[in-house]
């Protein structure tokens, strides 16, 4: 079966950004927003890009706020985005962010810090409030030496912690520039190599991120949460 | 009496991957520099003892220099090994680089029919 992969963390956008999605055997980008503020011209211009690709462009926020500011802001930017993603790196952001229903993702939970940053807990609540644990793959890229050592320690640490408690995990490339853009296969080397199984790997970048997507689009279509509409 | 060793049966070596790789960039890479990136960003990654392991080998002689395409040789265990290895390498010689797989082979023969057009 072929795998339609997806990356779920785009920090960029130029002209060329789409076609080189493409040509690494992407289905799906989200191109993150990374401040709050004028989000509908955001997603206007999501709107514009959208139009004449083959790529399934994903609207996203990544919320860099305080932990107390998280769950206000995501429940306020819910029904405006599909993905919501939190960056990670305080524990006790990671924790908000993994027991909120109202986050997506949680990106680099590891950032800047010498353990992996989730625990067990963390990882139980993220099973239960199907919030999905990033690895970066361009905190690996930056690291040199030692330093990628660690980070590539702490990647191990977190998709074991994910595979004991069930919880779901993907690998995003958080690009800044083009270059640091991989395709499917390549990401999902990275949760392969950090312990997990290759079915697991694949499914987390193809079948994980697919489902999520569907399930917003559809809330997003809800006027009222469980509430559907015919016309 | 003779100093060549017989050639082992087919069931008694050892299995091979050739991965097949492309370089994306806006710069022609030369072969040197490549090889030279290649080696030491996989020993970078995995160690002396780990590149002995994987049966790691760079196929100069599928190197195609106008599309860009290089094959590695590995093990079918450390086949994802290297696909990350080289999903690392940024830079060659300060030009930028992204470096994708296009796909993975157990022969040279099904290597340059179905990657390299020959």
């Amino acid at each position: 079966m072929e795998h339609r992969f997806y990356d779920l963390n785009v920090a960029f956008y130029n002209e060329h950004l789409l076609e080189r999605a493409e040509y690494l055997g992407l289905s799906g980008i989200c191109i993150v927003a990374r401040s709050t503020d004028n989000i509908d011209e955001y997603l206007e211009k999501i709107k514009k890009i959208r139009e004449g690709t083959n790529i399934d462009v994903v609207t996203g926020v990544l919320i860099e706020e305080k932990p107390n500011k998280i769950f206000g802001l995501a429940k306020s930017l819910r029904r405006k985005v599909e993905l919501i993603l939190v960056s990670g790196g305080d524990y006790e952001t990671n924790r908000m962010a993994c027991s909120s229903e109202y986050v997506d993702i949680l990106c680099h939970p590891e950032k800047g810090r010498k353990d992996p940053g989730i625990d067990h807990i963390c990882c139980r609540e993220a099973r239960e409030h199907n919030t999905i644990i990033e690895l970066n793959f361009r905190e690996l890229i930056s690291a040199i030496g030692m330093e990628r050592i660690k980070e590539l320690n702490k990647m191990k640490e977190i998709v074991r912690l994910c595979n004991k408690t069930k919880a779901r995990f993907i690998v995003n490339s958080g690009a800044k520039n083009i270059f640091e853009l991989r395709g499917g296969r390549e990401l999902s080397s990275l949760s392969f190599c950090s312990g997990a199984s290759l079915q697991d790997a694949l499914i987390a970048n193809s079948e994980i991120p697919e489902k999520l997507i569907s399930i917003n689009r559809e809330k997003l279509k809800q006027p009222v949460k469980g509430v559907e509409y015919e016309r | 009496m003779r100093d060549k060793l017989k050639t082992l049966p087919s069931s008694y070596r050892e299995k091979k991957r050739y991965v097949v790789f492309e370089i994306i960039s806006d710069k022609k890479i030369e072969f040197e520099e490549l090889i030279k990136s290649v080696f030491n960003n996989t020993i970078n990654l995995i160690g002396i003892l780990g590149v002995a392991k994987t049966n790691f080998r760079f196929m100069s002689d599928l190197y195609n220099e106008k599309k860009q395409i290089f094959v590695l040789r590995c093990l079918p265990k450390d086949v994802e090994l290297i696909r990350l290895s080289m999903a690392l390498i940024t830079e060659i010689n300060k030009k930028n680089v992204c470096i994708r797989s296009l796909g993975v082979t157990g022969t040279i023969k099904s290597a340059r029919r179905k990657y390299m057009d020959i």
